[in-house]
């Protein structure tokens, strides 16, 4: 009996957690569907019919596709781009032995610990430099060095890779770059898919780095446009605001709709091996 | 097809100690060389300086007539067998097998050709398109050896091929890869740590223990001419039975006191340990040296009453176990006469055959 | 022959440091460098030494966003550990299994994948005066009951907290999930024939032996927290609390001080400096938590 009362009493709090996640989302679709006027009546957990008429409003006020799409231009950039390079790089440390190796390493382990806007004077000053300020290529360069992808694919590939395999591709005539693209990249694809994943969803939040790199409205990137939803200028009109915001958040929804096992392994795999 | 040769070859980790110390071999032309020996003794290590996946840290190392020591693997037209087959998981066994080739460049036409062909001769061909991991174990073994087969090299090199199957089909491929090598006529450097299977495989085997070659003979003559105790007790099942012996002198007669019995050498061998009289040696006889004196005639003189502690009736004959000098010692006796444990019985010791081994450095000293 | 081999091996690495050093070690070396000149984003940078670094620490609006950042991470860190760690002992315990733990852990996973900047627009429309969305659930249509959640100095404050928590919490908890789950099972099978109470087993084995992990979520939650930027930079700009003054000023993180110096007010020399305090200060603690952890835990790293 006590046993019962003990457990229902676990899954009210857990669902009470579980509310408090999801209310702030579902208001937010609901409140996409009603008019500003509605909204400022009272609150309300039914959607409304204003869905067409804010979806109008928001696009006509800011350049919310551009924005979209501007965002998954770097961030698909980025995670090819990135896990290609950290797949190079763990292959290389993993399978091959030379001078300063640990080192390079050491280095890339170290770089971790740094904070993530350290460098963003210094970058801001180096995209001057080599005129690439306000362009998507700054954020992409930016992102194409994946320590954290690095680390994790080395551990990766040392558990799903034996040298043997390695070796029997040596004895069998290929080169060792022929041997990286046709024995280990497709045998490091699970992992360098998690930390693609990690790396775009990463990059979608990114609101640091764009804000100071990009200053042309059509250059924006998605984390740009919503906070200009936060001026004054557009505020008033809340059906389009909680709209505009949905739809930002859309993609990271689909990626956690397919991803999130994933995503959550590589979370919890990632600390283990600490 | 070419010759394997190895001269002086060492290996060393790190500078320190050697695994491979001062190996002088040479195998020929359509040979099958089997390197043969317990766990650490170098043979793999060697396998893979021959493959190239080893340094060489001194000696020469010839494949036909070239020096090979800084050629990469892929340049030394060898293929290998892996232990674990190292097959490439997420291709099919065609492409597997393929790999080799299209790695070289062969034309498609061609590969597409010497597939089909090493896929019929194993067996494979209704297997083509599946992956390693729906394949069994001794598919996978098959792939692994056309993959090998296919590039027609000049030396093929196998690591342990049969030690992850079981016992019933190790038979088997046993049979299978002897009869694919007789056919091919490549040369091919076989390790093993199974003696049974380097004696029924081998043309020649080298065995070798710490590193060291400890000789390198036809399984006939490993068996019926050790160079010394570690051979003479690696080669052959069950094991050799070698015991601490004295030789002494009688008139012109050279006897072999063994505890308390004393055993009459033939002239021939008498001749040759004359030097030892009077010295402590090791005797060995194999298990089916040592005979129950029910099945036949002895010389008087080589009896010896033993009591049996253990007896294994393998149906064709029985393995008696007795104690000599302190060591637990077994021979190889036939299904007639009855054998009760815990009593004594005549045995009869073959001193034909036997052997002396000098007890310092084993060495063989009645050959 | 594998000298040739290797070298292939070490020119597989180049490209990762071709764009590490470029573009991420660079622009740290070059802060570095500037934040001991008066750049100002268009002229050439001169050199002023250590001027930069001397009135930061003089600078009392440095000072008051440093004790913003902590004021804001402390409640946030100290709730949001607890929920993490209190939602991950029910979702493992075994005693009494939940059922679809899988979906829990997801979804309270999900407010970490979101973008934190359009969390901070939404939390502003939802925490509105007048037209929010809490104000009309908690109080209907009793205007005069609602509450001005953003305008005190200290709620401002503690509103941030409460979304950093709800944002992390679900990433910390499946940190301290898989520590739990990694404990051998071995260990609660014993308790439980020994008759441990679900308390005791809690403290003696699940709590000593997750340590490793503990002191992990810790440390990482800190160095975060001190950089946090993106929902109180974008609060702050919004139009809730856009010329406010005190609440305004009470918001304003150690990294938003940084970002505000170099890019509305364009003393990035300054910023620079800032930066690197910051990385200082992040520093020490990382070194601290070094030295701690490693005496606690004998010599594991």
């Amino acid at each position: 009996m006590k046993h019962s009362l003990i457990k229902l009493a676990i899954y009210a709090f857990l669902v009470g957690v579980l509310l408090i996640c999801i209310v702030p989302f579902y208001l937010m679709i609901v409140n996409g569907t009603r008019s500003a006027a509605d909204i400022n009546a009272g609150v309300s957990f039914i959607p409304g019919s204003y869905l067409v008429q804010n979806f109008k409003s928001i696009t006509s006020q800011l350049n919310m596709f551009t924005g979209l799409r501007n965002t998954a231009v770097v961030c698909t950039a980025i995670m090819i781009v990135s896990s290609y390079v950290a797949g190079l790089t763990a292959f290389s440390i993993v399978f091959y032995e030379y001078r300063f190796k640990k080192l390079l390493f050491g280095i890339i382990l170290a770089s971790l610990m740094l904070p993530q806007a350290l460098g963003l004077i210094g970058y801001f000053d180096l995209c001057i430099k080599l005129n690439i300020l306000d362009t998507l290529s700054a954020l992409i360069f930016a992102g194409a060095a994946n320590a954290a992808g690095v680390f994790f694919l080395k551990q990766y590939t040392q558990s799903v890779i034996p040298l043997a395999l390695i070796q029997a591709a040596r004895v069998d005539g290929a080169s060792e770059l022929r041997i990286f693209h046709r024995i280990a990249l497709p045998m490091m694809l699970p992992g360098m898919a998690s930390i693609g994943i990690f790396s775009f969803v990463f990059n979608w939040n990114n609101y640091i780095l764009p804000l100071t790199i990009i200053s042309t409205p059509e250059k924006y990137t998605i984390s740009m446009i919503i906070n200009q939803l936060n001026s004054t200028v557009y505020f008033r009109d809340f059906g389009a605001i909680y709209l505009g915001i949905a739809i930002s958040i859309i993609p990271i929804l689909v990626v956690f709709v397919l991803f999130s096992k994933v995503i959550i392994k590589g979370i919890a795999g990632g600390s283990i091996d600490k | 097809m070419a010759q394997l040769k190895l001269e002086n070859v060492c290996k060393a980790y790190t500078g320190k100690i050697l695994t491979v110390k001062d190996v002088n071999l040479q195998v020929n032309d359509g040979e099958l060389m089997v390197f043969v020996g317990p766990s650490g003794c170098g043979k793999s290590t060697t396998l893979r300086m021959i493959a190239g996946l080893e340094e060489i840290t001194s000696g020469k190392l010839y494949i036909g007539n070239r020096v090979v020591n800084s050629v990469t693997p892929k340049d030394r037209n060898i293929a290998m067998v892996f232990q674990n087959y190292a097959l490439y998981p997420h291709m099919t066994v065609y492409d597997n097998i393929a790999f080799g080739l299209r790695s070289q460049k062969v034309p498609k036409g061609e590969i597409d050709k010497r597939v089909m062909e090493a896929a019929e001769m194993l067996v494979l061909t209704d297997k083509l398109q599946k992956k390693p991991k729906h394949l069994s174990g001794g598919e996978r073994q098959r792939v692994a050896v056309g993959r090998a087969v296919v590039r027609k090299p000049e030396v093929f090199l196998f690591d342990e091929p049969l030690s992850n199957l079981d016992a019933t089909l190790r038979e088997k491929m046993r049979v299978q890869l002897r009869q694919l090598q007789l056919k091919l006529k490549t040369t091919v450097v076989y390790v093993t740590h199974d003696q049974v299977e380097a004696m029924t495989m081998g043309d020649r085997i080298c065995v070798m223990n710490k590193g060291v070659i400890q000789q390198v003979d036809t399984p006939h003559n490993l068996y019926n001419k050790p160079k010394n105790t570690f051979v003479a007790k690696f080669i052959g099942s069950p094991q050799a039975n070698v015991v601490d012996a004295q030789l002494v002198q009688d008139n012109d007669k050279v006897l072999v006191k063994i505890e308390n019995s004393q055993f009459e050498l033939p002239k021939e061998k008498a001749d040759k340990v004359k030097k030892y009289v009077g010295k402590s040696v090791l005797c060995c006889l194999r298990p089916e040296m040592i005979n129950h004196v029910v099945d036949q005639e002895c010389q008087v003189i080589n009896k010896i009453q033993l009591e049996v502690n253990v007896m294994e009736d393998l149906g064709h004959e029985r393995l008696v176990y007795f104690p000599l000098t302190g060591k637990e010692c077994v021979a190889r006796i036939g299904s007639r006469g009855s054998i009760e444990i815990g009593k004594k019985y005549t045995f009869c010791f073959d001193m034909e055959r036997c052997h002396i081994f000098d007890k310092d450095s084993g060495e063989n000293i009645s050959l | 022959m594998y000298k040739k081999i290797n070298m292939i091996g070490f020119i597989f690495i180049l490209p990762f440091f071709l764009f590490f050093l470029t573009f991420n070690l660079y622009p740290i070396i070059q802060t570095l460098y500037l934040s001991f000149t008066s750049f100002d984003g268009y002229q050439d940078p001169q050199f002023i030494g250590i001027e930069n670094y001397i009135n930061l620490l003089k600078d009392p609006f440095f000072w008051k966003a440093f004790g913003n950042t902590w004021a804001i991470w402390l409640p946030n860190f100290l709730l949001q550990i607890s929920l993490a760690f209190l939602c991950a002992v029910l979702l493992t315990n075994i005693r009494y299994k939940v059922k679809y733990a899988g979906l829990f852990r997801a979804v309270f996973y999900f407010p970490n994948l979101v973008t934190a900047a359009s969390m901070a627009v939404l939390f502003t429309v939802f925490l509105d005066w007048q037209t929010g969305a809490l104000n009309q659930f908690l109080f209907g249509d009793d205007k005069s009951k609602y509450i001005y959640w953003l305008g005190k100095p200290r709620n401002a404050q503690l509103v941030i907290s409460s979304i950093q928590t709800w944002m992390w919490f679900g990433h910390n908890m499946i940190l301290i999930m898989a520590a739990i789950i990694g404990i051998p099972q071995s260990y609660f099978e014993a308790a439980e024939i020994d008759g441990a109470s679900q308390p005791r087993v809690f403290f003696k084995i699940t709590l000593p032996l997750i340590f490793p992990i503990l002191t992990f979520v810790v440390v990482t939650s800190l160095i975060g927290g001190l950089q946090l930027f993106d929902i109180p930079f974008v609060m702050s700009t919004g139009p809730a609390l856009q010329g406010k003054g005190e609440p305004q000023q009470a918001i304003i993180t150690m990294q938003a001080f940084m970002y505000n110096s170099g890019f509305v007010y364009n003393r990035m020399g300054y910023a620079a400096a800032v930066s690197f305090v910051m990385f200082a200060i992040i520093s020490i603690i990382s070194v601290f938590y070094l030295k701690v952890s490693q005496r606690l835990l004998g010599d594991e790293k």
